[in-house]
């Protein structure tokens, strides 16, 4: 059974005065094989983040179908998801481990285990000695980071972020990709957007492509690729064969 | 209700840590001293001007959070998207909103009920401690309207409008009475059935307007009280069912 199945999903955001209504997704489909890393790509405003945000029920789709584990978005399928906007603003006025405490609150119902596992949430995004500073003093990068904690802290069995990689140096770009990594040989089955097509191909085996709201290919990376020396190749070649088609 | 418990904490400590909280409790501070100021220039009118001065600076302090807290809480956690971290939790926006609801009322009865106390012992040990727990409970209600109202209009338009438009029904509840006389004076049809259908959406903020020396000496009737109970209540009830049933459906952008 796939973790997360999207049917037929459409938007329209309604236009201005003098705009008129613009139809972002055009009966998106596609599934997630449970235990796969599967990447998201798609130029800006293709509607990945529209998606995400319609998957994650913060905008109502106007028809389709989204069903996490066999059924639609319910309380304890959220408590099963780890979940990264993709700028992910947070409250300042907490410290790292403030924060992350709440987002312990949500999830659980005890205290056992938090400080076990946010200290080790904390290490492994190398945000353990800042852990009592507010998160207004924390960079832009860190508070990726921190929000990277956040999604794996309460051990999800899947994981959506939306562009990890972005506002992060080389070394946090390897750093997130150590933890992507170590989640998907937890087990956990990660989704996940990105416009840095290299760390789609180092860490996918499974590929959602989408383009002007349409979703031009889902299915394994392997045979995307094809004949073609990269993926960024590829998702040209692709997204060239869509337009055509459109 | 322990997700509410969390989400009102945290509205909580980020509301104590505004800008805005300091400088309504600066106004508060700088009514209470001009009351005490005035109070001394006349020696028999000394108890009035402060009762009176005092219950103003009660009335501007929470009124004023609730309206600017309340407008500006929703929407700024949609337009810095911090929400969206909130409601991927398993948390539904029901309980989002009772908990920025919770936040807002907490701060509220600590504001109007610490400076009440302080008034209090201003106002010295002879005033009536029921009484005065009463005016204040209409306080504590009228800034409770304010906010569900606010709140309303905020997940409905944005902010700065939601605060003028729950201000002018507020001064519309208030001023019923008035705009009654008024078109009674006019004689108009049309004017004074405008004003029947006012007093009937806007919530009857006059009938329970204690907030002076007049009140606190000879105190309320216990029918009035329950009134305003009610009436508040129904009123914030009515007002946070419709913000909840249109913040469900809200698409956050």
């Amino acid at each position: 059974m796939p973790i997360l199945e999207v049917k037929k999903i459409n938007k329209t955001f309604p236009g201005g005065l003098f705009e008129k209504p613009r139809h972002v997704l055009k009966d998106v489909t596609f599934s997630l094989p449970a235990g796969e890393t599967t990447g998201f790509v798609g130029s800006n405003g293709s509607g990945k983040t529209t998606s995400i945000k319609c998957m994650l029920d913060f905008m109502s789709p106007d028809s389709g179908e989204i069903h996490f584990f066999g059924k639609p978005l319910d309380i304890p399928a959220k408590k099963k998801i780890g979940y990264l906007p993709e700028r992910p603003y947070l409250y300042e006025f907490l410290t790292g481990m403030e924060f992350l405490r709440l987002h312990w609150n949500l999830v659980q119902d005890s205290q056992k285990d938090f400080l076990e596992r946010a200290k080790e949430a904390l290490k492994r995004v190398d945000l353990f000695d800042a852990r009592d500073k507010k998160l207004r003093q924390y960079s832009k990068g860190m508070l990726q980071r921190v929000g990277i904690a956040q999604a794996i802290l309460n051990k999800p069995d899947l994981l959506i972020l939306d562009e990890p990689m972005s506002g992060l140096d080389p070394d946090g770009r390897g750093l997130v990709k150590d933890i992507l990594r170590d989640e998907a040989r937890r087990g956990t089955s990660l989704f996940f957007s990105s416009h840095l097509l290299q760390d789609m191909e180092e860490l996918c085996s499974h590929l959602v492509v989408i383009n002007h709201g349409r979703i031009i290919y889902d299915g394994d990376l392997t045979p995307f690729m094809k004949q073609f020396p990269s993926l960024e190749d590829a998702f040209r070649f692709a997204k060239e064969e869509g337009e055509g088609a459109r | 209700m322990k997700k509410v418990y969390f989400i009102a904490k945290t509205t909580f400590q980020e509301m104590i840590r505004e800008r805005l909280f300091i400088v309504v409790i600066f106004i508060a501070a700088v009514l209470f001293g001009l009351s005490i100021l005035l109070g001394a220039l006349s020696f028999s009118e000394q108890q009035r001007i402060l009762a009176n001065l005092g219950f103003t600076a009660i009335e501007v302090a929470s009124v004023g959070i609730s309206l600017f807290a309340g407008a500006f809480l929703i929407s700024n956690e949609i337009e810095k998207q911090t929400l969206l971290l909130i409601l991927a939790r398993p948390i539904s926006r029901d309980q989002f909103i009772l908990g920025k609801v919770s936040g807002i009322i907490v701060l509220n009865t600590f504001l109007v009920f610490f400076l009440g106390g302080v008034l209090y012992l201003l106002l010295g040990t002879n005033t009536s401690f029921l009484n005065m727990q009463i005016i204040l409970l209409s306080l504590w209600f009228e800034a409770l309207i304010a906010m569900a109202l606010v709140i309303f209009f905020s997940v409905v338009v944005r902010p700065v409008l939601a605060l003028l438009m729950s201000f002018g029904i507020l001064m519309l509840g208030a001023w019923i009475p008035d705009l009654q006389f008024f078109a009674e004076k006019s004689k108009d049809p049309f004017f004074i059935e405008a004003v029947k259908v006012v007093s009937w959406v806007t919530p009857n903020l006059y009938r329970f307007n204690w907030k002076s020396y007049y009140f606190l000496e000879l105190g309320l009737d216990g029918q009035d009280t329950v009134w305003m109970v009610a009436h508040s209540m129904g009123w914030a009830l009515i007002v946070l069912v419709f913000a909840c049933l249109i913040f469900r459906r809200k698409d956050i952008v």
